[in-house]
């Protein structure tokens, strides 16, 4: 089995690299769209579009790079596939067009997909679903179609490269696709540049590196071929650069590092045809002659030339010493091979180092240290006390106690910056989801003969990566709904007076400390009058009942509609509404939805930005106490007598005219005796009929005298969650025995939870109880409090489904 | 020397070895080790004696008071905060001691921020690893470790064990104690 570290090093990797890949793809589809729309063929070529093609081309390759380290051979081989195809597109030999870039598309969202299944495998050390050999088989198929893809005759630039300033020997150290390069710039009507440079061998990298940032915005870089060096401890380097500019233009730059500038072309009197001919024979194996150096040098990036770009240099001088030639550099064998460790690794990681422009952290260590900030922040407030209480005690002067006290609260502050600051460590972007969620939206559209424009915006909108993680599933779910069965047919559409793309919308901004994720159409909505008679045929509401419109809506949560086929508007693929909410919920979040028949459908997604500092709301069960996420409390209340209903112990309580289930914390938390309740009235405190067991709350009153008491039913103010995290007010205590609950709700009904004490809110660090309670459910972590106690941060929606409540 | 003593300090609390037997050496001894030998922490649970090695150890703290954990495996008691750390409680002794007086609880290194309960420390012995025994598949579970037959299902948390004071004494294996999430 893999070191886990080193696992978790690539895995890390690979999600930056396919972080870049998405976004490169995403660019890549729009400018080929654009390029159709303003019927500029040319469009592709711009340095832009070969910069980013290259660094699509360079991030598969890394991929491919990781896979193979990871023993994962079968994605690797399909990778080379791929990557082999990305390189006709470097090439020329295949233009970027809408369609190609579907396919690409296609292939990247599987070989994600596979990855993603194959990571899993090997940290689970399990054993390969048979839907990852049928994955692989598919991936085979997409890449086929790549495949058999007309090609054209790549510019290898072959003619064209008579017309520059070059010798045989040169020519012959050129790759493929440095050819193809110059190809495109000659016929883009650049001028091309030899720039001669001699650099200290100790100083080569960072001044090369200087150089070519130097050069970055002036033209293209196209090669760095080996140039003359005057010692031993220097390396003469020759770049050719193509761009709109004149010699003088760029002089001065060469000069300030000892260089100097020659325009090499085009011009229509040197070279022979011969002399490219046989430079083209001499070296056939350049074709296949791919290799890490080249694929890391490319084009020049933001950051400059690559050091293997230096490296390459390097090794065409090695290569054209063999041959004896006069321009080699003079560098000794021992300088060489010690420059080339330090410049010109040509290994994978290389390849990956070249991409990554941060240090990576496991989130646990990050989570170790807002651990031991808040720690320490509980010190600092221990520490000002104690002062407070010393200069009561001691005579000492104002000024003094003034300062004392600015000091104590600066650092105060300093320490909730701190702990801001380290949470915020834990954000990434939605950009991926959002590319996934763009990409399937226009795959499904196509698989259904469906026209539909997809507007992505917030996508740089940034939140907790564990909620990032999971906030996936549910945007598609929404997203495959919504195309499948809110976008109407083109004819259909037209037939409406609306355009005949349907226009999807999804949408990310931050309100507070919440992130809300709404995504839009303008199909034909839901219409309330078809749910609801569906939700009377399953029996989840009673006929004779009034509902408003959003109470209706809400209905299409419940589980049984997500089976409805008939009522196409509401039903999904594979997992229903329902248990999006589901998941919404556990996320400590909720899900809403608002339509209007004919007009289109709008659901909104809302989630805290973290799960790491939260507003908590301390309550006390069976002598301890437990942390609870306000974002999932609706209300707190103390129930009287006549609010609670059942006997035997089973009970119920009315709230707000309503019937709801009552269920000790005891229970949920296995700290005490249960029975089931009976099955709920029907109102509105329900939406079907399915109940599991529901625990008893034989613990509330533990002298049974609270069921005859004759007492109001006290309540607090609506404390749903919002923005801003409100403070939850406590309800008035207007007489003794009375039971404190808190009311939340999970899927589509409410639950009041019974505890035996409320405490106060406050914002807490959760802290992870490691990974051998990683199965446990219910436990969201675990928090620190005053003397050393420890409180369990409750995650309810995992507490009622593994204490099997159904609602 | 002084790093050695710190250690023992450390693991038995300040308090004075009470290691029985031919196997326990000293401190100083334990300093000494070869590159065969191995030096392990001896503790008691009830009645019962385990042993994990020295390597695996961060250090010996009072137990706070545990706040139990719902859903947990049988032998995670709980969770403590050991320095600002959150830390899961290990009683290897099962429910059969459950009530004897645990209050020691020995660090264990590593990811899974794992505490071992224990009543008390006997002492760092180092010995030969080939005084190292296999235990047999079907014994290597809950009778070594403590625990009544029948009622729960049996946790196997040591592979080996190694004679200590005329008994036999199993030593806890961290890979499987790492398997207790399964």
């Amino acid at each position: 089995m893999m070191d886990k570290a080193l696992l978790s090093d690539y895995l890390s990797e690979s999600e930056q690299l396919l972080d870049t890949l998405s976004s490169d793809l995403d660019l890549l589809i729009e400018r080929a769209k654009k390029s159709r729309e303003s019927k500029d063929s040319n469009r592709g070529n711009d340095e832009s579009t070969v910069e980013t093609v290259n660094r699509v081309f360079r991030s598969v390759h890394s991929l491919k790079g990781l896979m193979g380290m990871m023993g994962l051979k079968e994605l690797q081989a399909l990778a080379h596939r791929f990557e082999s195809a990305l390189d006709d597109v470097r090439l020329g030999k295949l233009r970027l067009n809408p369609e190609l870039a579907a396919i690409m598309q296609d292939v990247t969202e599987s070989t994600i997909a596979l990855y993603a299944s194959e990571a899993l495998r090997l940290q689970g050390n399990g054993e390969r679903q048979p839907a990852v050999t049928r994955g692989m088989t598919r991936l085979g198929s997409l890449l086929d179609n790549l495949a058999s893809l007309p090609r054209t005759k790549s510019n290898k630039g072959s003619s064209s490269l008579a017309s520059l300033r070059l010798s045989d020997q040169e020519i012959g150290l050129l790759s493929p696709y440095e050819r193809h390069r110059i190809g495109e710039n000659l016929n883009a009507g650049k001028a091309f540049f030899e720039i001669c440079v001699e650099f200290q061998v100790n100083a080569i990298d960072s001044r090369y590196r200087a150089l070519g940032a130097a050069l970055e915005d002036r033209g293209e870089l196209i090669a760095t071929l080996p140039g003359k060096s005057t010692d031993k401890q220097s390396i003469g380097l020759k770049l050719i650069l193509a761009g709109k500019l004149k010699e003088g233009e760029i002089e001065g730059l060469v000069r300030r590092f000892g260089g100097t500038v020659d325009r090499i072309g085009p011009s229509s009197w040197r070279r022979a045809g011969a002399v490219i001919k046989g430079a083209g024979r001499r070296k056939p194996d350049h074709d296949k002659g791919r290799d890490a150096r080249e694929v890391r040098a490319g084009a020049v990036g933001p950051n400059g030339p690559s050091a293997a770009s230096v490296g390459g240099a390097v090794k065409k001088g090695a290569e054209a010493a063999a041959k004896d030639s006069p321009v080699l550099p003079e560098a000794d064998e021992g300088a060489l091979s010690e420059f080339q460790t330090v410049v010109a690794p040509s290994t994978a990681e290389d390849s990956i180092q070249s991409l990554s422009q941060s240090v990576r952290v496991d989130l646990s260590h990050i989570d170790e240290v807002s651990g031991l900030a808040h720690e320490l922040y509980i010190e600092v407030e221990r520490l000002s006390w104690m002062a407070g209480r010393m200069m009561q005690l001691t005579q000492v002067g104002p000024k003094e106690r003034f300062d004392l006290k600015q000091s104590s609260r600066r650092i105060e502050r300093r320490f909730l910056e701190l702990e801001e600051r380290l949470v915020e460590f834990r954000m990434v972007s939605l950009a991926q989801t959002f590319s996934k969620a763009g990409r399937l939206a226009e795959r499904l559209a196509r698989d259904l003969g469906k026209k539909v424009e997809v507007t992505l915006a917030g996508r740089g909108t940034q939140i907790d990566k564990m909620i990032v993680d999971q906030i996936g599933g549910p945007i598609y779910h929404v997203l495959r709904n919504a195309i499948d069965h809110g976008i109407e047919p083109a004819a259909e559409r037209i037939t409406a007076g609306k355009p005949e793309a349907g226009s999807i919308r999804i949408e990310a901004a931050l309100e507070g400390t919440r992130a809300i994720i709404s995504i839009s159409d303008d199909g034909r909505g839901i219409d309330p009058d078809k749910v609801l008679q569906r939700a009377i045929a399953i029996g989840a509401v009673a006929g004779d009942e009034q509902w408003s419109k959003e109470e209706i809506l809400r209905l299409i949560f419940s589980p049984g509609f997500s089976t409805a086929r008939q009522l196409s508007a509401v039903s999904g693929r594979g997992v229903g509404l329902s248990d999006v909410e589901r998941v919404m919920y556990g996320l400590g979040g909720e899900i809403r939805v608002a339509s209007e028949t004919g007009k289109g459908c709008r659901f909104e997604l809302s989630v805290p930005t973290t799960l790491v500092m939260i507003s908590a709301f301390i309550v006390g069960a069976a002598g301890w106490r437990y942390a609870i996420n306000v974002g999932q409390i609706i209300e707190l209340v103390y129930a009287g007598a006549k609010d609670v209903v059942g006997t035997d112990g089973k009970r119920t309580i009315k709230w707000r005219g309503s019937s709801v289930p009552l269920v000790e914390l005891n229970y949920l938390l296995g700290l005490g005796g249960a029975r089931p309740l009976p099955p709920q009235p029907r109102g509105r405190g329900r939406v079907h009929g399915n109940h599991g067991e529901i625990g008893d709350i034989s613990g509330i009153n533990r002298d049974g005298s609270m069921f005859e008491e004759q007492a109001d039913f006290a309540h607090s103010q609506w404390a749903h969650r919002n923005s801003d995290r409100p403070a939850m007010r406590l309800p008035p205590k207007t007489r003794d025995n009375r039971v404190p609950a808190f009311i939340t709700r999970f899927a589509d009904r409410y639950i009041a939870v019974a505890v035996e004490r409320f405490e106060d809110q406050r914002e807490i660090i959760v802290k992870s109880l490691g990974p051998l309670a990683r199965n446990i459910r219910g436990i969201a972590g675990a928090v620190d409090l005053e003397g050393g106690e420890v409180a369990l941060v409750l995650d309810l929606a995992g507490l009622l489904m593994m204490r099997s409540i159904r609602l | 020397m002084d790093k050695l003593e710190s250690l023992y300090g450390l693991l038995t609390g300040g308090k004075s070895a009470s290691a029985g037997g031919n196997a326990a050496k000293s401190a100083a001894d334990t300093f000494e080790d070869g590159p065969d030998t191995i030096s392990l922490v001896v503790l008691s649970i009830g009645k019962r004696v385990i042993a994990t090695a020295v390597e695996n150890t961060e250090g010996v703290v009072d137990c706070p008071r545990i706040t139990p954990l719902p859903g947990a495996p049988d032998a995670i008691l709980g969770v403590v905060s050991i320095r600002g750390r959150i830390t899961l409680v290990l009683d290897a002794s099962l429910e059969a001691n459950r009530d004897a007086p645990k209050h020691r609880l020995i660090l264990l290194r590593g990811e899974f921020q794992l505490g071992l309960l224990a009543d008390h420390v006997q002492g760092v012995v180092s010995l030969d690893a080939n005084e190292m025994r296999q235990i047999p598949e079907k014994r290597s579970g809950r009778r070594l470790l403590g625990g009544p037959a029948g009622g729960v299902p049996e946790i196997r948390l040591a592979r080996s064990y190694f004679k200590y004071g005329g008994r036999k004494v199993p030593l806890l294996d961290l890979e499987l104690v790492s398997q207790l999430s399964n």
